[in-house]
């Protein structure tokens, strides 16, 4: 129990005191209390048990509804203090049992104190046929929004309410089958029908129904776990059809690779004339770029070397310092200019020549060849 | 290209900068261009050579 009541420190502390004195009251009422603690299992495993079915949320909701008095007690099942014989523990392999017992418990402790009883936990294997509470329910007070509604199981609507949409694609007919209904109303219905049967019968059917319900279980289960997987089906049959789309878009614009509808003719002519022209044209100009590149690095290096010759002048022949610094600026900016225009000289034989070369190249394209389409 | 450019652009940039600061420095510390220039003249006797060239064109002229 001490295990037991550190695993379950995720609850609020009302209720997991709440539930260690219910177990501890159910092993002190066993008879075979070992057999009891071997029904129960681990204390992980408990725990994890109780982990799977505490309705935390709403149980937090429920205590600030409370405190508020805000909340309308409609959603609440009023349970009518029956008495009834003292239930024998049903001692089943499920852990999901426990839940039930739980709530049994608590439940009946409710109705002897006369206090509303609200559900701790989620009432997941709890499902009974629709005929079975039909029969039992006159003897429950439901409130008038709840009697008509089917019956199924939080424990089948939960998991389900996440993959909604795509179950109400996939199967329309669990979705009918649905319900709003609270499942401790279900819980309730049966300790009311043991009250009007004999003790022994109420508990061998109560835990003929835990049986069923254990075996009911593990479909529900199966069934949340498939619904999953049919989600991931739905999704990848979505996907499937965007894909083709894609494809289909995708096709035609490799398809729309453009053909060579132009193809170059030539003026042999009109070339030849060109030439006679663009050749002699084309080599002044080129003389010209290089002259004028020639001219710009001559000047820059005369310009370097009077400089320097300046300089040398300076620092050998002058003795005023004044004078010194007149010369050495002199020739700092002459250095500048002379950097400048080695700069333009550089400038001119890389673009120059170049951007004369080309530029007859693509006049005489320009002129003598021309565009024709194939088709015409 | 243009990355050299603005290399070359910046040293020339600071090289004029630093040649007006020192003319500047040369001016206020009492430098004087006409005494260069005299000095200049005599050290690689221009005077001379500068006579022989317009005699020489006066030569040329009168032939």
């Amino acid at each position: 129990m001490a295990e037991l009541s550190k695993l379950l420190a995720f609850m609020f502390k009302e209720d997991k005191e709440d539930i260690l004195a219910q177990y501890n009251k159910m092993l002190d009422e066993a008879d075979d209390e070992q057999a009891l603690l071997e029904s129960f299992g681990s204390p992980t495993k408990l725990a994890v048990t109780i982990s799977r079915t505490y309705k935390r949320s709403e149980r937090k909701l429920a205590v600030e509804a409370d405190s508020k008095e805000e909340k309308p007690a409609a959603e609440h099942i009023i349970v009518t203090p029956v008495k009834k014989e003292k239930e024998k523990p049903p001692v089943t392999d499920t852990g999901l049992s426990y839940a039930d017992i739980i709530e049994e418990i608590r439940r009946e402790k409710a109705a002897e104190e006369g206090v509303e009883y609200k559900p701790m936990f989620y009432d997941e294997p709890e499902e009974t046929p629709a005929e079975q509470e039909a029969e039992e329910t006159p003897v429950v007070e439901e409130t008038p929004a709840e009697k008509t509604q089917p019956e199924e199981t939080e424990t089948e609507q939960e998991p389900i309410e996440e993959p909604a949409a795509i179950e109400e694609e996939a199967a329309p007919e669990e979705t009918e089958t649905e319900s709003n209904e609270p499942a401790p109303e279900l819980e309730e219905t049966e300790p009311a029908e043991e009250s009007l049967q004999e003790p022994e019968e109420a508990s061998e059917e109560e835990a003929t129904v835990v049986e069923e319900i254990s075996e009911e279980a593990q479909p529900e289960e199966t069934q949340a776990e498939e619904v999953p997987a049919e989600a991931g089906q739905t999704e990848e049959a979505a996907e499937e059809p965007a894909a083709e789309a894609e494809l289909v878009f995708e096709e035609p614009e490799i398809a729309e690779v453009p053909e060579e509808t132009v193809r170059y003719k030539t003026n042999v002519a009109l070339l030849i004339l060109y030439l006679i022209f663009a050749i002699p044209i084309g080599l002044v100009l080129l003389v010209l770029s290089i002259a004028v590149t020639l001219a710009l690095l001559g000047l820059g290096v005369l310009v370097i070397a009077i400089g320097v010759k300046v300089i040398s002048f300076a620092f050998s022949t002058l003795v005023i310092f004044a004078d010194v610094m007149l010369c050495a600026g002199a020739v700092l900016i002459a250095f500048a200019i002379a950097l400048i225009l080695l700069w333009l000289g550089i400038l001119m034989l890389v673009r120059g020549i170049k951007g004369v070369v080309g530029g007859v190249v693509s006049l005489g394209r320009k002129f003598c060849v021309k565009e024709v389409p194939v088709n015409g | 290209m243009d990355k050299a450019w603005k290399i070359v652009s910046t040293i020339a940039v600071i090289a004029l900068i630093l040649g007006a600061l020192c003319i500047l420095a040369g001016f206020v510390t009492g430098g004087d261009t006409q005494r260069v220039r005299d000095i200049f003249v005599a050290s690689y006797d221009l005077e001379n050579k500068i006579e022989a060239l317009r005699s020489a064109l006066g030569i040329m002229t009168l032939k």
